[in-house]
């Protein structure tokens, strides 16, 4: 009877508006958006958080917050219907029905008291008449379609028994039991490892290609909207300010926003004004097979590596690879069950007292997290001070204060700043106050555990901008952790790349990069190049 | 799960050993005897009941005493009912205040959760705030001076049920089991509140609503598990709070339960009686405390499955 005709668009949004009340501004999350979703496409959205795009497809969908009231403004039309028109129980029918759903966090988006069965078929039974039965092997199907090896014997498990690479599979093939006409997804990627990362692109493509799907792909991360979708809109604070094929808008970006975002992607290998110079300098760190146990697990398995003084160490690897673990342990702040760490020839692990206080003062560590590893109850004054206070740096509360206003500057925070608390900053900028606290003890070896990937890609740059700079300047020795290739290379003199607790393979960062020797390496590697196009 | 419970058992063990050893002391610091009475009687007499009861022994030698018949499950004899053992006692007043407790904890439950899920389900509107309010007055109110008023509004001014006893007049059991109920119905309304708001906003919640499944669905089946949690794991201690509340409620409309016994025997210095109704109590306690964390384990599959591997 109908013919799909392949350029006519399944959903079409036109001037979408949508307002939260209760926000003390009265900006718009999103303002007057338009775009379509052709049939069997791949349209791509990015921006940086707060940009509006996940509140557009949710908006359209009516699953914005229940409890925070918020009006929506424009049209939107998915096949005959209008979105904005729908009664909820017609509404209902097109949500989980005719259009899927995948979420970002895995962790979060399963019901973790109900088998993963049991959620997958849910849909199946609640929109049809299929019995149980039925719908259990139909679900087992879906389940080995989408990767999940022995569904059959795994349908019963919960969704903590299952990986994050894995929950989200099953999410997906929650998202396509109904067989929806469109899949929106939502930061799929974001939340998981590099390889398994690209191993749920395939799917998703797959699953696109094999049903003729349209799916709107929603990213922070442009090299993976790059990498799958037809077509790409970029939101800026609410506002679509640039759409149009995949070419178009990596190769000629129009808009400036565009541009600063692509420029903001580290591509090149490290700038020469920052590269290591002191192949002659003397030995900083000298770690020793190094060994941590997690119950019967080897979190670090023999590691050893030495840093000289003025090096930028990058360490790559999945999480649970134990690179975290390993900058822990180098610290003190989990107890390594055997080998030696040495400190300008000073042992690390073992010395106690006066020692050992020297010696923290000495390293200090950027953690990931830049809310959460400050203290909500400090002022961003009180938290860069107190390291100074702490190591007796000052004890005159002039000098103190007068010191603090200087690393507030050299971490490119206004003096104004100095006595608000950290919710009042945004990520970047307690990133910001995190550094100048790292810094305030004047240390000789920094420890960043992932300092930039709770950022956004245009502070991102900033944040890393602003390590090499401190680096350079107070000779700082630094440990650079991440799970991001093209960071770390434009980060690190030398790399270090852990897999399941051992460091396998360790050498100049652009000889790893285009000769890496692990498979693991490679594989991080071919990400990194294929992003880069 | 049998290995768990044995264990929570285990650890249950030490903590009744030390209720017993510091009751036992305690009771027999207070002033006055068990045979002290208005007309003092003459010492001979005194001395006769003592040694009868051995109490003339030194307090170490009665409190090994008392261990070794404790063991044979004997409480030993009532001082106060003589010829009356402190189980026979114990066994009349247990079952009524048992009842009691019953009830109570079902006024709790339905009233409770009942609140609780109309105020989560409509968050900052007269839906919540009505029941919420009424929840904290209800944790305001104690016993003593809520049964009282029920008794005047629904005994006295209405007229509509009998304002004393337990199962001798018609309704007489509807009072009680509310005044020793609401109280707990008021705290559970508040957690289960909570515990819902908690999960309803979590991100499988959203899931469920991408799956376009409808309201009470959502509610029953992926909200409720997770946002029971904090309800059930307060269930033990609200069972225990239960049995011992019954004390005043029962003395307020004249039961004749546990708590009678229990509230006399401490005016009289009845030793073995008060032993005996407090090591029932701190049993019950710790027993209901691990039933409840069993629960909690049986319910959350992550729980269960860490403690399979234990």
């Amino acid at each position: 009877m109908e013919t799909v005709d392949r350029m006519k668009s399944l959903l079409e949004v036109n001037n979408l508006f949508v307002q939260f009340a209760g926000s003390d501004n009265k900006e718009y999350a999103v303002e007057d958006v338009s775009f379509e979703v052709r049939r069997g496409e791949i349209l791509g959205i990015v921006g940086e958080s707060g940009s509006g795009k996940s509140v557009t497809c949710y908006s359209l969908l009516g699953l914005l917050p229940v409890n925070g009231s918020h009006t929506v403004n424009g049209q939107a039309r998915f096949d005959q219907s209008n979105l904005f028109g729908l009664s909820d129980k017609s509404l209902r029918e097109i949500r989980g029905k005719r259009i899927g759903m995948v979420f970002q966090d895995p962790m979060s988006a399963l019901n973790p008291y109900m088998s993963i069965g049991d959620q997958v078929m849910e849909p199946l039974l609640h929109h049809t008449q299929t019995s149980k039965a039925d719908a259990r092997v139909r679900v087992i199907q879906l389940l080995e379609e989408v990767g999940i090896e022995d569904a059959a014997k795994r349908i019963d498990d919960y969704p903590h028994m299952f990986s994050g690479g894995m929950r989200q599979r099953v999410v997906i093939a929650m998202a396509l039991i109904m067989e929806p006409e469109l899949l929106i997804a939502d930061e799929p990627t974001s939340a998981l490892d590099v390889t398994t990362q690209a191993h749920i692109i395939a799917l998703i493509k797959d699953a696109q290609s094999v049903r003729d799907l349209s799916v709107i792909f929603i990213s922070h991360d442009l090299g993976v909207v790059r990498n799958i979708a037809d077509r790409v809109l970029v939101m800026e604070k609410g506002q679509v300010v640039e759409q149009g094929e995949n070419w178009q808008i990596f190769d000629r970006p129009a808009h400036p926003y565009t541009q600063k975002l692509l420029a903001a992607i580290p591509k090149t290998a490290k700038p020469n004004a920052f590269q290591f110079q002191g192949a002659n300098s003397l030995d900083l760190l000298d770690v020793k097979n190094l060994e941590v146990r997690y119950a019967d697990q080897l979190a670090v398995d023999d590691v050893s590596f030495t840093m000289r003084r003025g090096e930028v160490l990058g360490i790559v690897g999945e999480s649970g690879s134990g690179k975290s673990t390993l900058s822990k342990a180098i610290v003190r702040l989990t107890q390594a069950d055997r080998g030696e760490v040495l400190f300008e020839g000073v042992p690390l692990l073992t010395s106690k007292g006066e020692v050992l206080r020297s010696l923290r003062k000495k390293v200090q560590m950027v953690f990931q997290d830049p809310y959460s590893s400050l203290n909500p109850r400090m002022t961003a004054f009180e938290i860069i001070a107190e390291p100074i206070q702490l190591h007796g740096l000052n004890t005159d509360p002039k000098s103190t204060a007068k010191k603090v206003v200087r690393l507030m500057g050299d971490v490119g925070l206004p003096e104004t700043a100095l006595h608000r608390y950290p919710h009042e900053f945004s990520g970047g900028q307690c990133q910001r106050i995190a550094i100048a606290r790292a810094i305030a003890a004047a240390p000789q070896l920094l420890i960043a555990d992932e300092p930039v990937s709770a950022l956004d890609v245009t502070v991102q740059a900033e944040i890393l901008e602003l390590l090499l700079v401190l680096v350079k300047a107070m000779n700082l020795t630094m440990i650079f952790i991440s799970h991001d290739m093209a960071v770390v290379r434009y980060v690190s003199d030398r790399v270090a790349v852990m897999a399941s607790g051992r460091l396998v393979e360790l050498g100049e960062t652009e000889q790893v990069f285009s000769l890496p020797s692990h498979r693991y390496t490679r594989a991080l590697v071919d990400t990194v190049k294929s992003e880069l196009g | 799960m049998i290995r768990i419970a044995l264990n929570r058992i285990l650890q249950g063990i030490p903590v009744l050993f030390v209720v017993i050893t510091v009751t036992f002391f305690l009771i027999r610091q207070a002033p006055g005897g068990p045979f002290d009475a208005e007309r003092a009687l003459p010492p001979e007499v005194i001395k006769n009941l003592e040694a009868t009861y051995r109490l003339d022994a030194p307090v170490y030698q009665q409190y090994f005493d008392y261990l070794g018949n404790l063991l044979k499950g004997d409480f030993g004899p009532s001082f106060r009912y003589p010829g009356r053992s402190v189980t026979e006692l114990i066994a009349t007043g247990l079952p009524i205040t048992l009842e009691l407790a019953v009830y109570a904890l079902a006024v709790a439950l339905v009233l409770g959760l009942l609140a609780g899920l109309l105020a989560a389900t409509r968050p900052r509107t007269l839906q919540d705030y009505l029941p919420m309010a009424l929840a904290m007055t209800g944790i305001c109110l104690p016993t003593f001076l809520l049964g009282p008023l029920l008794v005047l509004v629904f005994g006295i001014w209405f007229e509509w049920l009998p304002v004393s006893g337990w199962g001798y007049a018609p309704g007489d059991k509807i009072l009680p089991s509310l005044t020793l109920g609401l109280a707990y119905a008021a705290v559970i309304a508040r957690l289960s509140r909570g515990g819902l708001l908690e999960v309803l906003s979590q991100n499988y919640i959203r899931t469920a609503r991408a799956k376009g499944l409808s309201t009470p669905t959502i509610l029953f089946r992926h909200a409720l598990p997770g946002g029971m949690a904090p309800v059930i794991a307060y269930l033990g201690p609200a069972i225990a709070g239960l049995l011992t509340g019954s004390f005043v409620v029962e003395t307020i409309f004249q039961i004749p339960g546990l708590g009678r016994f229990y509230v006399q025997a401490a005016f009289n210095r009845d030793y073995t009686m008060i032993m005996g109704t407090t090591i029932l109590l701190s049993a019950l306690i710790v027993v209901l405390n691990i039933v409840a964390d069993l629960v909690s384990i049986k319910l959350n599959p992550q729980l269960r499955q860490k403690h399979r591997h234990e």
